[in-house]
């Protein structure tokens, strides 16, 4: 395993450290930030979510464990989490919601820009395999949090059938990965 | 609806294993996703598997981009975790006592899910200073539910168990009951804004006075 100076932070973080706490603010904020308004597509409430998963991190560094995960990944899966839990908490969508759900996203290819880091170029090989639509249903729901029924009404398919394009879609990506 | 309303997928992967691959990708209903969490606090094996789904999907993570969050929000965070010392208020019994330390000790959070037309849900992370016990608390003021579990720390020895109060406003603490291995869940009327939920460890069934007796581990305030 690389240096990872987040790992670091979040350890000086278990201990009390509150310069810690600044400097892996300074470090993640504006990642986590953008994680939250990614899924949240709200400004005001991807803020509170920010002061949320802040406060976990605060919280919660005593149970993190650098042999298990990198640090960055720990603090965005808090992010991710919390954005989530929070979509989902929402009432359902009216009629009319569609259109946001719909342009929120297509960054294409984000992923495969960055190519420096092996694992990346790993995942987005095992992806190519995945049927087009498929990949794109695992994409829209990791990094927009989009619920099964918005995917399925996206691709036109039954919610039964969403349920197993992204579970099957995940295996065959645990499968390609380790092989 | 929730996803275990589904039939479910003919894809070779048992059902927690798919559970946890769902929870990573964020696709499941919020119920769905509640009993994720429980079974990440409770299960070892499960936590193992969800965080092996959170490495093999991390790479997606470079596709967020950065965007800067407002000047001032850290100084808001700062504010939560550490407050400054508070003015001193009347001196209670001692217990109540104990409580204004462990809250002064900064160790209480909490959130609000969105105020939109269903009422929200109130989260509280019940943790205290030096104290491994760390409990969730989650109370859904439309089902009148509070539901409580203990996130990390070890059991209560035998002979004695982690009693639950809730200490409304400028009020005499109220047992919730015993707090054991599984989640524990309660009607509650409601939980208003100023109330601390806290935890004691008492003799095991709880305090036989109906009174907390043992030490203060941990406890959070609900803010409003």
């Amino acid at each position: 395993m690389t240096e990872d100076p987040v790992a670091s932070l979040i350890g000086q973080i278990a201990a009390g450290d509150r310069d810690a706490f600044r400097a892996l603010y300074s470090a993640a904020s504006a990642k986590l930030f953008g994680v939250a308004f990614r899924i949240l597509r709200d400004r005001a409430e991807a803020e509170d979510a920010l002061q949320e998963v802040m406060t976990r991190v605060w919280l919660n560094a005593r149970r993190f464990d650098p042999s298990r995960a990198r640090g960055m990944t720990w603090v965005i899966a808090i992010a991710r989490n919390h954005a989530i839990d929070r979509l989902r908490a929402r009432p359902a969508p009216q009629d009319g919601d569609d259109a946001l759900v719909l342009v929120a996203d297509r960054a294409p290819g984000a992923e495969a820009q960055v190519v420096a880091r092996g694992e990346v170029r790993r995942i987005a090989d095992c992806f190519g395999r995945l049927e087009p639509a498929r990949a794109d249903a695992v994409r829209g729901a990791y990094l927009n949090g989009l619920s099964y029924e918005e995917l399925s009404a996206r691709h036109a398919v039954p919610l039964n059938t969403m349920r197993s394009w992204l579970r099957r879609g995940l295996q065959s990506l645990k499968e390609c990965l380790e092989a | 609806m929730t996803a275990s309303d589904l039939p479910p997928p003919d894809d070779g992967m048992t059902d927690r294993e798919g559970l946890a691959a769902e929870y990573v990708l964020g696709s499941l209903p919020l119920a769905d996703r509640a009993t994720a969490e429980r079974l990440i606090a409770t299960d070892a094996a499960f936590a193992a598997s969800v965080n092996a789904w959170q490495n093999r999907l991390s790479p997606l993570n470079d596709a967020y981009a950065e965007l800067a969050p407002p000047p001032g929000l850290l100084a808001r965070v700062e504010a939560r975790l550490f407050p400054a010392p508070a003015a001193r208020r009347a001196p209670g019994r001692f217990w109540l006592g104990a409580l204004t330390g462990l809250a002064l000790a900064g160790f209480a959070a909490l959130v609000l899910l969105p105020p939109l037309q269903r009422p929200a849900a109130v989260v509280a992370t019940l943790t205290g200073a030096a104290q491994p016990l760390v409990v969730a608390a989650r109370y859904e003021p439309d089902r009148q539910v509070l539901t409580v579990t203990r996130d990390a720390g070890p059991v209560a020895a035998t002979g004695q168990d982690y009693e639950l109060w809730v200490i409304p406003e400028g009020k005499e603490p109220v047992s919730l009951g015993v707090l054991r291995d599984t989640a524990l869940s309660v009607t509650l009327a409601a939980l208003p804004a100023g109330s601390t939920l806290a935890v004691t460890l008492e003799t095991a069934g709880g305090s036989p006075t109906g009174k907390p007796q043992g030490p203060l581990l941990v406890a959070a305030v609900i803010s409003g």
